[in-house]
């Protein structure tokens, strides 16, 4: 359980900062990159546009690290700091204002997220220059990053959900950018759609936090929770906040556990979880670095953070805390099956980010939620990163995407298949930091059988699928000879980012390396340890033996992908004629598709269309066609009046002169009596 | 002497003198007059008045007789008149109302344009006599002058240039218009004549056969309506140059 | 009843006229005619305005009639011309062929 942190107020920072719009700029940068991309950006030449955007990012950048100083100087205790921009909502009681929080957590994240999205903008500027559309490109950009960290920088669930809807937006707009493909533009609305169901879910979730506590405020809840206050709920009287979550409820399940289940529900969904995943493979119909940067490193790892964020709630409902982990893990495997089979890079790597997903929601759902944190930090690098060589390999082919096209392209291209392997060794979780993250979920998982089981299975199938990728790409004998001649490495602007984030990939695994000194363990654990609870340093005999097991399993997986593509090409082909049915369920994903499309798409078309046709068309529209008709005909009636002739005006002066003399006549008379 | 009733008024001694008038009078050599009292409203009700002296009784009593029958015959003149100006009033009104409503009748009546502006002239004639039975003389030659000679007159101009003959306009292209008209138009007299009827419980005061004297007019108008005096010569004269530049032909070639 | 005349005679007579020439208004086709029955409405008018100046013992009826008088005499003028300029246009006196103004 984590200490109750004391929330200080701004007047702890006056020390450090004399104005206090220098913590916002960190979302300020981003904003104004977008605005002025988006509203000047066609009459500016691409140079300046590509230096706002990835200027304004490199600004939240720095503005990031200087929160961080800002933090770190401060005494742990009091690391979390509370800044109220506008006092949004106020009804009554219940007042909900736009504030931002700045602790480890977040403060982690938005380096995180402004660290990765810097180096994807400027590769972005080699990817997008062929592009007709750059300067919306970055605008959307720009703003997504904007509402990411405003996400992340939350401090309470109103101001979180303007970020998750804005950054579900951004990711509408960019997965459909070449919006004239069919393809695409039905790609975004089934982002939108099925994130919207867990929206649903989390929305519900937040009203009933408001409902019993008053207010949506992270630090006010967990003080409300670990403290046990009174609080006054919708119900009526006043109970205390740990009774009002235990209330039982009609379905079975506590308050509490219905909370956590819509909100994880809304995890489910943004995270692409099962089985709410069927947005992400279809996803990659946007651009590679818009994949990069939004459904590897960030967006999608907003679930995962919303759970680390709100962990104290989920810790009073033990069974929704199950519940996410067997979600996570369950996902991790499933989604690893079917990247082992998929011919698409991008789709690859979207099954592993899925798969990975699943690794970061076990951890938390197990109570190891720093080791998710870093697993999500990690991944944010080497998933970002794979995902740019793909991008940089598909440059170089044309936007050919199928890999059994591809081949031997390491000759061609030695940066990107470096940094690939660099990439997609730590995902298979091999290398540090990849490494590190994945042995910490696997140990968190060990008194779970079930779980580890399903976590170790995962972990073959990842350094499999990752290996076969490999292989096939940029090993062995090219296959398509016209497409092999032409490709060339990428121009330095891409493969720039690339090697940083590399780079980046093994520096980070110095958050997690011991630090030596008595009584702290890694740089990570002690720095979330205020917000996200005590995470126990491994002993040198658990750490080895987590470590044989984890390492074991992706050495096993390694090897026989190994063999199977690059050492005896077609054996495993021979394995999956036999295995038929098998291959065919996996190859297509197990029909999920097609049972959602059957369960849920067509029926909802069906009903959207007898609304839109029979009520909407038929009776809205008509009222409002037939006011116009109605009118219409009145006036083609009414304009009869107007004949022309002088004489029949005159008969209307003379016929209204008489009715209002008899009028008042008869009123005289009336009167006189 | 004996009085019409074959009274014997004169007796012995007895100046006093009887008539069928209730008040008696007395021959007092000191009054001037008779004790007769002309009524002050009419104003040419004949004043007797009779010589101060009387030199002799006999003179006196044919005066005193004389006076008799000329009071009577004054008062009974006078109360006849009154009583047969009021009929002859309202008898000539009746005929000069017929007239009026006859020429209006036929004015509408008429398929020829002259004939209905002669009819209309006939109308306001027969207006100006109703001014003058109302008393107003001065709005009467006003009327004629102006209304029945300048202003028909104009009317017949124009026919006359226009050259118009009978109405041949052929169809009538709003055949309901008849029958609504008639019906308005009914409608308006009953609704009017009731008003004048029932409503109006003003009587006429004064002199029914009183005129108006124009210095009065000329005093009202020219103090208590001097500007719409000064107006109305403005209105004169926007009149007359609207009226040479509508009717103006158009120039040639223009 | 000192009066000669009982006023309500004398308004009975205008209004009589008065819907006489409201009838030819109506049912005329010859602008002239219906001009004339316009006059004779007015004067209709002028002969209420008179009698009323008699019932109250005050002239200022009277002034108003003779203004009313000067106004129709403007009022003809204009009028007039205004139907000549017309037929000059439209050959016709017919009030029933100036119908452009219509739907």
């Amino acid at each position: 359980m984590t200490e109750m942190h004391g929330t200080a107020t701004w007047t702890v920072m006056k020390g450090f900062v004399e104005e206090w719009w220098v913590v916002i700029l960190v979302l300020v940068f981003p904003l104004a990159g977008f605005l002025i991309n988006g509203l000047w950006g066609r009459r500016l030449p691409r140079p300046i546009v590509s230096v706002v955007a990835c200027g304004s990012i490199a600004g939240a950048f720095l503005a990031s690290l200087y929160l961080l100083a800002l933090n770190i100087a401060l005494p742990p205790e009091q690391r979390s700091i509370q800044v109220t921009v506008y006092p949004w909502l106020e009804a009554g009681p219940i007042k909900i204002p736009f504030t931002l929080l700045f602790d480890p957590l977040s403060v982690t994240m938005a380096l995180t997220v402004s660290g990765v999205s810097f180096l994807i903008h400027v590769y972005s500027v080699g990817y997008m220059a062929g592009d007709e559309e750059f300067s919306r490109y970055f605008a959307l950009l720009n703003l997504f990053v904007f509402f990411m960290l405003l996400l992340v920088l939350a401090g309470n669930l109103a101001t979180m959900f303007i970020g998750w809807e804005g950054v579900g937006l951004c990711s509408f707009q960019l997965i459909s950018f070449w919006f004239t493909r069919e393809r695409a533009a039905e790609a975004g609305r089934k982002a939108f759609i099925v994130t919207r169901f867990g929206d649903f879910g989390f929305l519900v979730a937040a009203l009933g936090l408001l409902a019993i506590f008053g207010t949506l405020d992270f630090g006010e809840i967990a003080r409300a929770i670990h403290e046990n206050e009174m609080v006054s709920p919708w119900w009526g009287g006043k109970v205390t906040a740990l009774d009002a979550l235990n209330k039982p409820t009609a379905v079975g399940l506590t308050l509490g556990t219905l909370i956590c289940l819509g909100l994880f529900m809304g995890a489910v969904g943004k995270s692409a979880q099962f089985p709410l995943y069927v947005w992400l493979p279809d996803a990659m119909e946007g651009p590679t670095p818009v994949s990069a940067l939004i459904h590897a490193a960030t967006m999608v790892t907003a679930g995962v953070y919303m759970v680390a964020r709100l962990h104290f709630l989920f810790e009073q409902a033990p069974i929704s805390l199950l519940i996410v982990a067997v979600i996570g893990a369950f996902t991790a495997a499933y989604a690893a099956t079917m990247g082992c089979v998929e011919n698409d890079i991008k789709r690859v790597l979207a099954y592993s980010t899925i798969s990975q997903l699943g690794y970061m929601f076990l951890a938390c759902g197990l109570g190891a939620y720093i080791a998710g944190i870093y697993h999500l930090v990690t991944h944010a690098f080497f998933k970002a990163l794979l995902f740019l060589c793909a991008g940089s390999v598909m440059h170089a082919m044309h936007d050919v995407l199928d890999i059994r096209r591809m081949g031997g392209l390491a000759k061609k291209m030695p940066t990107t298949a470096l940094t690939f392997w660099i990439g997609g060794l730590a995902l298979a979780g091999l290398i540090p930091s990849g490494l590190f993250s994945k042995d910490a979920i696997l140990h968190a998982a060990e008194k779970q059988k079930a779980l580890w089981a399903l976590g170790l299975f995962t972990a073959v199938l990842t350094a499999f699928y990752t290996t076969r990728l490999g292989v096939k790409v940029f090993h062995g004998k090219p296959r398509d000879e016209h497409l092999h001649e032409h490709a060339h490495e990428s121009p330095n602007i891409m493969t720039i980012p690339m090697i940083l984030l590399a780079l980046g990939t093994i520096a980070v695994s110095v958050l997690w390396m011991p630090a030596f000194v008595p009584g702290k363990w890694a740089i990570l654990p002690e720095y979330l340890r205020a917000v996200l609870g005590e995470v126990h340093e491994p002993t040198a005999q658990e750490a080895l033996q987590s470590t044989f097991w984890a390492v074991g399993a992706a050495l096993f997986g390694l090897i026989v992908a190994l063999f199977a593509y690059a050492l005896r090409p077609g054996a495993l082909w021979s394995l999956a004629r036999v295995l038929t049915w098998l291959y065919q369920l996996v190859a297509c994903k197990y029909f999920v598709d097609e049972i959602y499309a059957v369960l849920i798409t067509r029926p909802g078309r069906r009903i959207s269309e007898f609304f839109s046709t029979h009520f909407d068309l038929g009776f809205i529209d008509a009222t409002v066609n037939g006011i116009g008709w109605l009118t219409a005909k009145f006036g083609s009636a009414v304009r009869r009046i107007q004949t022309g002739f002088v004489r029949n005006y005159a008969l209307y002066f003379v016929g209204a002169a008489v009715l209002l003399l008899f009028y008042m006549l008869v009123r005289g008379l009336t009167m006189a009596r | 002497m004996v009085t019409r009733s074959g009274r014997n008024i004169l007796r012995q001694g007895d100046f006093r003198a009887r008539t069928f008038d209730s008040e008696p009078f007395e021959l007092q050599p000191s009054q001037g007059h008779l004790g007769f009292r002309p009524n002050p409203t009419h104003s040419f009700t004949p004043d007797i008045k009779f010589a101060p002296k009387i030199q002799s009784l006999r003179y006196t009593y044919a005066a005193a007789k004389m006076a008799r029958l000329l009071k009577t015959s004054a008062s009974n003149f006078q109360s006849r008149l009154e009583a047969e100006g009021k009929t002859m009033l309202k008898v000539l009104f009746l005929l000069v109302a017929l007239g009026a409503v006859a020429g209006a009748i036929g004015m509408l009546s008429s398929p020829n344009p002259v004939h209905s502006a002669l009819f209309l002239v006939w109308t306001l004639f027969c207006v100006a006599a109703v001014y003058l039975l109302l008393g107003a003389e001065f709005l009467a030659i006003v009327q004629i002058i102006v209304y029945a000679g300048a202003i028909m007159v104009l009317f017949l101009f124009i026919i006359m240039l226009l050259n118009l003959r009978r109405d041949e306009l052929g169809d009538d292209p709003l055949p309901g218009q008849w029958t609504w008209g008639l019906m308005f138009s009914a409608l308006l007299a009953v609704a009017l004549v009731s008003v004048a009827g029932a409503a109006v419980t003003l009587r006429f005061s004064g002199d029914p056969l009183a005129l108006t004297p124009i210095p009065e007019i000329a005093r009202v108008m020219f103090t208590k309506y001097l500007l719409a005096v000064e107006i109305a010569s403005l209105i004169l004269l926007i009149a007359m140059v609207g009226v040479v530049v509508l009717a103006k032909r158009p120039k040639e070639g223009a | 009843m000192e009066a000669g005349i009982p006023i309500n005679w004398v308004l009975a007579l205008s209004a009589v006229l008065f819907s006489l020439g409201a009838l030819g208004v109506l049912i005329k086709r010859n602008i002239i005619v219906m001009f004339m029955s316009i006059e004779l409405m007015l004067n209709a008018a002028n002969i209420a305005l008179v009698a009323f100046s008699k019932a109250h013992n005050n002239l200022d009826g009277q002034v108003i009639v003779f203004f009313t008088m000067t106004l129709a005499a403007a009022e003809v003028a204009i009028g007039l011309a205004i139907i000549v300029a017309l037929f000059r246009l439209r050959r016709t006196v017919d009030a029933d062929k100036a119908t452009l103004l219509r739907w």
